[in-house]
């Protein structure tokens, strides 16, 4: 599920009535000419050899996500709604009589926030979405995390969901670790209307009200502090959302869910890790490869 | 009398620096005791009011939102959070699961900001509290405060 558009103009405070945006105060220095923006090579995460499980699951999610090719079409479809569509698409995954993987369920919303595909008996393998709304993010929302934690404690062989978005980014969510996915999902103090808005104009984002007791600062606040960091260091603008995202699930709530990003053939899994190599303990993403 | 008059200076002086000095040794507990109280004093008010009544030094300032808002050349804000750790101490706190006293400032009408402003070599590229930032959102009016991270 994307996040909603980002701007919706309602008084923050409640009042019906919303001022007309102000111009920016002016000061002694901003009547001097902004200088051009500079323009700096990014930084890429820190590539370190896989270990056998996390190559087992980009394996297992290119064997996936490859095998829906030869088994129907839902698969373009969904890339086709990712890049031309107005409201998300989604399908579900299971075995055909041929033991091959195929989508069912095919199914398209009348939302660029969300999207749901209709509930089977079948055993199913993971499930598929896009995100089409060119504002909303290139990447998985909160409540993407959410859907696969409820879909595996539902079924656990429903153990991963793939994501195209409107930019042909792909990525894939995993759980890695079941135990964690089910400590997690069972803790009632990591409800999914504690961690994520469900309504208003940051419907899918991390909360912008509830207090993460572990910081005493908003969950919101939280990503948002992680991603500046990140994009302090020079990450690519594009990719800091997911990337502070696999802080909040990784690091900050210990899902248990893998996330991996498609490099050119093959999905890949990233994590986040403490660099103390400058003195001082920085966070910083890695890829394996 | 000249003698005097210097003596007034210097005791206006050493006044003053002492006063623009004055240390907080608990930064958490001064929020509790000295801006909690009167946070209904200040809204309604120039952020600016809260701003030169502080006795210590805000470090860090999250604008919310920032980068998440994609596309938009300009970007709406309505709230700032006013740390007093550095980014580094404060991601380190994080992950020692120590919590950091702030100031949740919420404007009463959203600040267009141009995202160019966020970007490498744009004047609010770091989230450090600076002079540039101070100047931007001190006459902005204060419409709800908080204390986080207690």
């Amino acid at each position: 599920m994307a996040k909603s558009k980002t701007y919706n103009p309602t008084n923050p405070l409640g009042n019906t009535t919303v001022p007309a945006p102000v111009k920016p105060v002016v000061d002694d220095e901003t009547t001097k000419e902004e200088l051009p923006i500079e323009k700096k090579d990014t930084l890429q995460p820190v590539k370190v050899p896989c270990n056998d499980s996390a190559i087992a699951r980009g394996k297992y999610a290119d064997s996936i996500w490859k095998e829906l090719d030869s088994t129907g079409t839902a698969k373009k479809r969904l890339q086709d709604s990712a890049k031309s569509g107005k409201f998300e698409s989604a399908f579900l995954i299971k075995k055909n009589a041929n033991n091959k993987l195929e989508a069912i369920n095919f199914t398209t919303s009348n939302s660029s926030t969300n999207v749901a595909p209709p509930p089977t008996t079948d055993t199913l393998y993971g499930g598929a979405h896009c995100h089409n709304d060119k504002e909303g993010v290139n990447s998985q929302s909160p409540s993407d995390f959410f859907r696969l934690l409820t879909m595996f404690k539902q079924q656990k062989t429903y153990k991963a969901d793939f994501l195209t978005t409107y930019d042909d980014s792909e990525w894939a969510i995993m759980i890695g670790d079941s135990l964690s996915a089910m400590s997690f999902i069972n803790n009632s103090n990591y409800a999914y209307t504690t961690l994520v808005d469900t309504a208003g104009e940051n419907i899918n984002s991390w909360s912008h009200t509830k207090i993460n007791p572990t910081t005493g600062k908003t969950f919101f606040e939280d990503f948002l502090k992680f991603g500046n960091d990140l994009y302090d260091q020079n990450y690519p603008y594009e990719l800091l959302t997911a990337y502070a995202n696999i802080y909040m699930v990784n690091k900050l709530f210990n899902t248990g869910i893998k996330v991996l990003m498609k490099v050119g053939d093959n999905f890949k899994e990233l994590n986040v890790f403490e660099d103390d190599s400058s003195g001082e303990i920085i966070l910083k993403i890695k890829i394996c490869e | 009398m000249k003698i005097a008059k210097m003596l007034i200076i210097l005791f206006f002086f050493i006044l003053t620096t002492i006063r623009g000095s004055s240390q907080v040794s608990d930064t958490t507990q001064y929020l509790i005791d000295s801006i909690q109280p009167k946070a209904s004093y200040y809204v309604g008010k120039p952020f600016k009011i809260l701003l030169d009544n502080l006795k210590i030094k805000v470090v860090y300032c999250l604008t919310i939102p920032r980068w998440d808002k994609r596309l938009k050349d300009t970007i709406q804000f309505s709230e700032i959070l006013l740390e007093f750790y550095s980014s580094n101490e404060l991601t380190q706190r994080m992950g020692l699961h120590i919590k950091s006293p702030a100031i949740h400032i919420k404007f009463s009408q959203s600040i267009p900001i141009p995202k160019a402003w966020f970007m490498h070599g744009g004047r609010f590229e770091k989230d450090d509290w600076d002079l540039q930032k101070e100047r931007f959102f001190r006459n902005f009016i204060v419409g709800e405060i908080a204390i986080r991270g207690i």
